[in-house]
């Protein structure tokens, strides 16, 4: 419920500008995946969604029509013939048993086999949800981790630095942001990355080690620091608290 | 034919497309595809990418047409927005552009096809008078990024400028076209 409450607080203050992103197309990679994951679940997200598109639609009064290619109705028309055999609750059980059908379903199969590679990779999951705030209050990043979407392709963390507040990201003259997580377990705090320069930047993306993945999945909360060059030399953080958050498990949070 | 009759023609094609009815469906097809390749082409740039993208559009039509809901989108606005999400991916999975630039200000006197008539009825020129609130850069950021699927960095390039600057743009004209648009809904 918490979570629900703190997902909710985050979209009333971001989700109008997210949709405008979306909506116009500027919104891409993990947090496009993100606010699609959002999108799904949340009628106050949706809702700005409609209405920019809705409004935006009139920009297509000046766009040219162009008649298509006579091919184009053809590869629709035998694409959604394939699809209505496939319809659940349309087919009588009977026709699976007509030979011809049985072959024309084999047929499928291996078409269904010979096209699968050509179909896009799965889009990774969003498991963990946090916005980090700065003393003031105001939400300075925010952290959504995902999980693997296939064997081998590894997790990763999105930081996104909230520019659309009109907060640059800090750029320290001489040290580093360094990434904290807080155990829920055992209240210890961890380091889980320093950040370089490039990391520091609106929509980048760190690659979690499976080391790295265990600390965001057990984190109460996130911090950022801000540190000495290279990171704090002693393993803890520094006074220097530049944000905090709780982290929000997105499959509660959505439910 | 009224924007309003226009609109249950088209909503009702698509309710009768959610029951597998195939006529209805070319029906769909052959009153917007010529629409809608226009708008996939302003995207991809390229004829055959268009058509792609539209026949994976009417493919997604045809299986979510039960999806629609009236109450949250006018018909158009829903087949626009398929199309539009299609041609984006495409636009991603291809990574390159195929389209030469053409400049926001130059496409204002292309005016042709039943539905320009529709969109103009139906919103009355609300987005237009809103746009022309915004500074020059402003309302060619969110034509270019809207119309043409230019990425922030393609906004950059094309108007010779930075990254940031062009984020900028595009928030303060988000912020100002929401204050103007709210007034109408």
């Amino acid at each position: 419920m918490l979570n629900s409450i703190r997902l909710n607080q985050y979209c009333h203050k971001q989700c109008n500008a997210l949709a405008f992103e979306y909506a116009t197309g500027q919104l891409r990679g993990l947090k496009k995946t993100f606010f699609s994951l959002l999108l799904e679940h949340s009628a106050h997200a949706q809702q700005h969604v409609s209405f920019w598109q809705e409004q935006l639609i009139a920009l297509n009064a000046s766009t040219p029509e162009l008649a298509p290619q006579t091919r184009t109705w053809q590869a629709i028309a035998h694409s959604t013939q394939q699809a209505r055999t496939l319809r659940p609750g349309q087919v009588s059980p009977k026709y699976w048993l007509a030979p011809a059908a049985t072959g024309a379903l084999a047929a499928s199969i291996i078409m269904a086999l010979i096209l699968l590679p050509l179909t896009p990779a799965p889009a990774p999951k969003a498991d963990y949800f946090a916005v980090l705030s700065d003393a003031q209050g105001g939400a300075l990043v925010t952290a959504t981790s995902f999980g693997e979407s296939k064997p081998g392709q590894g997790n990763h963390l999105l930081i996104d630095w909230q520019t659309l507040a009109d907060t640059s990201p800090p750029q320290p003259a001489e040290g580093n942001l360094q990434l904290w997580a807080k155990s829920k377990r055992d209240q210890q705090v961890r380091s889980i990355a320093v950040l370089d320069r490039t990391q520091m930047q609106e929509d980048s993306t760190l690659v979690l080690s499976p080391a790295q993945w265990r600390l965001v999945t057990d984190a109460h909360s996130l911090i950022i620091t801000l540190e000495e060059a290279g990171g704090s030399a002693i393993g803890e953080p520094s006074e220097r608290i530049l944000a905090r958050g709780p982290c929000i498990r997105l499959k509660e949070a959505l439910l | 034919m009224p924007h309003a009759a226009k609109n249950t023609e088209l909503q009702t094609l698509i309710a009768l497309t959610a029951q597998g009815d195939k006529p209805a469906f070319y029906q769909l097809y052959t009153a917007c595809s010529s629409y809608l390749n226009g708008v996939a082409i302003r995207i991809v740039g390229t004829e055959d990418a268009s058509n792609d993208v539209l026949q994976d559009a009417f493919v997604q039509i045809w299986n979510n047409a039960q999806q629609y809901n009236p109450s949250l989108a006018q018909p158009l606005t829903w087949l626009t927005s398929i199309v539009r999400y299609r041609a984006l991916d495409r636009l991603a999975k291809d990574k390159r552009r195929a389209q030469t630039f053409v400049h926001a200000e130059e496409e204002a006197t292309c005016d042709n096809g039943p539905w320009a008539t529709l969109l103009k009825e139906q919103y009355k020129h609300q987005l237009h008078h809103c746009l022309s609130q915004l500074n020059d850069n402003q309302a060619s950021s969110v034509k270019m990024a809207y119309l043409q699927g230019y990425s922030r960095e393609e906004i950059a390039e094309h108007l010779g400028t930075k990254i940031n600057t062009v984020k900028s743009w595009l928030r303060r004209a988000q912020e100002k076209l929401k204050q103007c648009l709210i007034q109408y809904v």
